[in-house]
Order: C-alpha cells, then structure tokens, then sequence
C-alpha cells in the first residue's frame, strides 16, 4: 500500500443529462418540462498504481476515460468512491494537490498562443510558484531531454504539432509534478515526431522515476511506453494487467492466406484449421502456435498449386477491436 | 496578484503583435465613446437641464460611469467572455493549476484596445470637473476616489455574475447584458429623476445609486453631511452574493463536468 502513489477505489459517477425527443413540439415540451436521464459514467472503479509505473488506460470513446482522468485531476467530483492520490483527496484541497500533478490535454493547448513557449514557462514558474534556482535547473533538464532549445524561443503558433507537444510537456513538468497525466498525447502527429516524443516520455520516466497515466487511442504509444493496461468500457474495469498477456489470449495464431490455381480439392493439414476456402483461394490458421511452419507449407504445395501466399500477424490494433467486440463496449 | 499582472503584460504582448488590428479597435473604441458624449451634449441642447443638474454635473456621471466600465472591459474582459472559457474547456485548465480560479479566469484575457475610450473619459471628467464650482478639500478628493473605486466594484460584480451564469448555461447571456448594459446607461444620469421602485433598485440591488447619487450629493456641495461620502464603500457588500454565486457555480461545474 505504502508505494503505491496512486489509490482509486469503488470509484462512480453519475450524469444527469436531460433528455428529448426530436421535433418542435418536444423542443417546446422540454422548455418548460425537463425530463433527465441518469448515466452511469463510472461504475464502481478501483485500482492502484506505483511510483515511477506507466500506465496505459484504453477504452473506446465514451467509455469513461476522460472522466476518470478528470476525477483524478480534481477537476470533477465523483459521485461515490474513494481516491487517494499521493496522500491526498484531489477534490478537496485542490490547490495543495495540483502542485503535485502534471496534465497534458493532447486536444488543447496550455500555452499562450502568440508568445514564445519560454514566456509561457515564465509565467508558470510564477503561477506554480517555483523558487528561480529550481525552475532554472528543472527548464535545463528538460531542454535537453526535450529537445526544447532550438524552438522555445519560437512564437508557439508558428511551432509545428509535434514541436508544441515537446513544449506542452515541458510546461506540464516545470513544477516537477510526481505524477503526470498525459491525454491523447500522440494524436495528429505524424510518424517521425511520434516516435521521437515516446522516446523522450520514456527517458524522463527512467530518469525521475515520474508515474505516467497516459491515455490513447495509438497501440503503438502503449507497446513502445508500458506493458501495463486498464481497459475500460462502459464506465467498467474490463481488465488490468499485461499487454503481453491480453494479445497471447485473444491473438489469432498465425494466419496464412493462400491463392492457387483451380481445384475442387479440399485442402487439409492436421492441426491448421481452414477458415474459408473458394476454388481458388483459402484461409488458413494455425491451431497452435509453435507449430513448424515449414511443415505446413510443405503439406500444402502437395495439395495445391500456389500461385500467392502471404503470412499474416494479428497487430495490437486488431488484438483491441477483437477484444473490444468481444467484450460488446 | 502577482501573477495577474504578469499575465496581463503577456497578454498586452500578445496584442502588440497585431499592431494594425490594435489600434483599428483603439480609434474604433475611441469614436464611440466621442459619439454618446456628443449625444449627451444635443440632449442638453433640447433641455438646459435634468431635474436640479446641469449638464456638467450629469457630463461628470456619464464620464464616470463610462471610466469604469471601461477600465472593468479592459482588466475583466476574462470574466465578460467567460462563456468562451467554458465551452472550449479552457476551466478544466484553470482547476489544475494551483491559483484562485477567479483570478486566473479574470486572467483569460485583457483588452488593452479600451484604452481610447478610457483616455477620453478621463477628460469629460476633467473638463466636467473644471466647469463645476466645487470646494475641493483632501477629503472631497477621497470621496471622488472612493466614487470610482465603488463603482467598478459594481461592475465587478456584475461581471462576476455575468460569469458565473455561463456554469449552467451558455446561452441566454443576453439576460446578463441588462444589468451591465442597463445600468450603465440608467448610472449615467443621477437616479433621483427615476421612478421611486427604480431608485430603490439600483440603490439596494444593484448599487449604482451608492456610487453615482449620494456622494455626488456631498461632493458637489448640494447636502453638508459628509457621512453622503461614505457611502461608496458599501458596494464591496454587493460582491458578497455575486462571490457566493461564483463558487456555487464552480461547486455545479464539479459536479457535472459540462
């Protein structure tokens, strides 16, 4: 209990959103008469996180994913459940507890606009009232492991996305928060800058120990940074482990797709299971995983004549949305 | 405090660096206030007077009124556009920093282009002042002082209130405006011309008469009670519901995420 940071549990929470039907008639009828529908947003959530881990919260959108990171920012009230973040209530004592955290919104800048990204960092310091010694060695540190040096002296609205992400940590770690939240960090970017900003979240995470929420949509931002994952849907935990784990469970083994000239012959090799076939195409997949793949190739030029074949690996993304059908969020 | 004037300093920044936009709104801000001062003037032309008042006594009110509610649009224009705030989501950021969340949405913006129109109330107010016989003492200076104070503190609130409306909805700000834009205009002139329910309104309501009548009163000499003089300072009590307003406000926010 003592290392871990972050302690959430039983956590829930309602909306109450007003309801109405299309039309002129109702859009009149709900003027004057509301009628509301309770959501559950969240449902009886619960986990714990430690120091220096990162975390990888997924769940399709609307699930609930946003809500919790609002929770535990402070910036929403739950409406039922406890949370301890780093001994405190985020919601009470919001001042005190913020001091302790960092947030990067990847939608939404915290940056001003049309002065450089070193003016904005200044004005931090003062918001987060950082003592000058601290705030020079801590913008020192991050330069480097950011690469901010040649592009903070940039307007920010003339900083290309990628650049003004490496900027948005920066400024979401300039108070040295323990635990950063880090919201859809990779989106919009284009390969090259997705690559180098997971280096650099991975480096600052080895370095100073930081704990990491970070949530998205991108398998790829969860396989280079964690191979922990919470998976949410429906305002429910639906797992909490490996990733590793998840795609042994729900990976297809192997698949082969095979083309070859005409036959009505059907194919069949002990322990692969055919999936479709035509008379001139078929699907295969393997049984087992650690079967001798030449062994199969070779059965299968006995019984056919290929003319194509191509082997495919389930990715990530096809491990999620299989999961994700199966699991109905 | 500190940090509100820094971040006032970078947001005047912001503006120079659109220099021709600045001060297009600069002379624009500036024309219209020329306009209703020249309008006030005609209004004279017609009647001599209004009620007991001449026309630099009710030029003094009008230039005023207009300071404040200039000087409130410059350094409160956070709180006027408030509703932007709230519907990109920017407050979400204002509850994770770890500030006063009414200061830092004050702090949302600040339009430094209402300096025009600032400038030239200070001079109807001081033309008024030199066509108006009064005997001025260090304390009559402390009144006049505690006029102004008193009322952007009312604009203040009202902003406060403006604002606080946008946690339950966005829209039907309008409703809003008929405070600002209503009283800005009734303050204009001295409430004793009103109706009787109308004084009584804006004196314990909404407290433009504490700041544009009693002390007026006094400072032009038309009563002797000097306690007339005093009365500006109790608009920091219309501040008191509005703060309350604002934070039930946040509470709602909280609780709904909207």
């Amino acid at each position: 209990m003592e290392d871990n940071i972050i302690h959430v549990k039983n956590i829930s929470k309602q909306f109450k959103i007003s309801k109405r039907e299309a039309g002129m008639k109702n859009a009149i009828k709900s003027f004057f008469k509301r009628e509301y529908k309770i959501i559950n947003a969240l449902d009886d959530i619960s986990f714990d996180i430690k120091q220096g881990e990162i975390v990888g919260y997924i769940g399709p959108n609307g699930a609930g994913k946003s809500t919790t990171i609002k929770i535990m920012c402070g910036i929403l009230v739950p409406t039922s459940g406890e949370c301890q973040i780093d001994g405190y209530v985020p919601w009470k004592d919001r001042k005190k507890y913020v001091k302790n955290i960092g947030v990067v919104f990847g939608q939404r800048s915290q940056l001003w606009w049309d002065v450089p990204p070193i003016d904005s960092f200044e004005l931090l310091k003062d918001i987060y009232d950082i003592p000058s010694e601290e705030y020079e060695k801590k913008l020192k540190e991050l330069s480097e492991s950011l690469d901010l040096d040649e592009i903070k002296n940039i307007p920010t609205r003339q900083l290309s996305l990628g650049q003004r992400m490496r900027c948005e940590i920066a400024a979401a770690l300039l108070h040295n928060p323990k635990i950063l939240f880090l919201d859809e960090p990779t989106i919009g970017l284009d390969a090259v800058s997705k690559l180098s900003l997971r280096k650099c979240i991975k480096r600052i995470n080895e370095t100073t120990n930081l704990t990491i929420i970070l949530t998205t949509h991108d398998m790829q931002d969860i396989e280079a940074l964690t191979n922990r994952i919470i998976l949410i849907g429906k305002g429910k935990i639906l797992y909490d482990g490996s990733l590793e784990q998840i795609k042994n469970k729900y990976k297809d083994k192997m698949r082969i797709n095979v083309k070859f000239k005409y036959t009505d012959k059907k194919i069949k090799i002990k322990d692969v299971k055919i999936l479709e076939q035509t008379e001139e195409s078929a699907s295969l997949v393997l049984k087992h995983k650690d079967e001798n793949m030449a062994d199969i190739l070779n059965e299968l030029t006995n019984q056919v004549e290929i003319v194509d074949l191509s082997i495919e690996e389930m990715s990530t993304d096809d491990v999620i949305a299989k999961l994700y059908k199966e699991l109905k969020i | 405090m500190k940090v509100y004037l820094k971040t006032i300093l970078m947001l005047i920044k912001m503006q120079l660096e659109y220099r021709k936009a600045f001060i297009i709104s600069v002379i624009g801000s500036f024309l219209i206030t020329f306009l209703l001062t020249i309008s006030v003037y005609f209004l004279f032309e017609e009647f001599n007077q209004i009620g007991d008042w001449t026309f630099y006594e009710v030029a003094f009110l009008f230039g005023m009124v207009f300071l404040n509610f200039s000087l409130s649009e410059m350094f409160l224009r956070g709180l006027d556009h408030f509703d932007n705030v709230i519907k990109n989501g920017e407050f979400d950021r204002i509850l994770i920093r770890p500030q006063n969340a009414l200061l830092q949405s004050t702090c949302m913006e600040f339009d430094f282009s209402k300096i025009g129109r600032t400038v030239q109330c200070i001079c109807v107010i001081v033309i008024a002042l030199l066509n108006i016989n009064i005997d001025w003492n260090l304390f009559r200076v402390l009144v006049f002082v505690l006029m102004n104070l008193g009322c952007f503190i009312i604009f203040l609130g009202i902003f406060i209130l403006k604002a606080s409306f946008c946690f339950w909805t966005v829209d039907g700000l309008e409703f809003m405006n008929i405070l600002a834009e209503g009283g800005k205009k009734v303050a204009q002139y001295p409430i004793d011309i009103y109706a009787k329910w109308f004084r009584i309104f804006f004196t314990f309501i909404v407290p433009f008469g504490l700041v544009n009548y009693y002390p007026v009163l006094y400072l032009f000499g038309k009563v002797d009670n000097f306690y007339y003089g005093f009365i500006p300072i109790f608009t920091v009590i219309f501040l008191i519901p509005c703060i309350c307003v604002w934070k039930i406000g946040v509470k709602h926010y909280e609780s709904t995420g909207s």
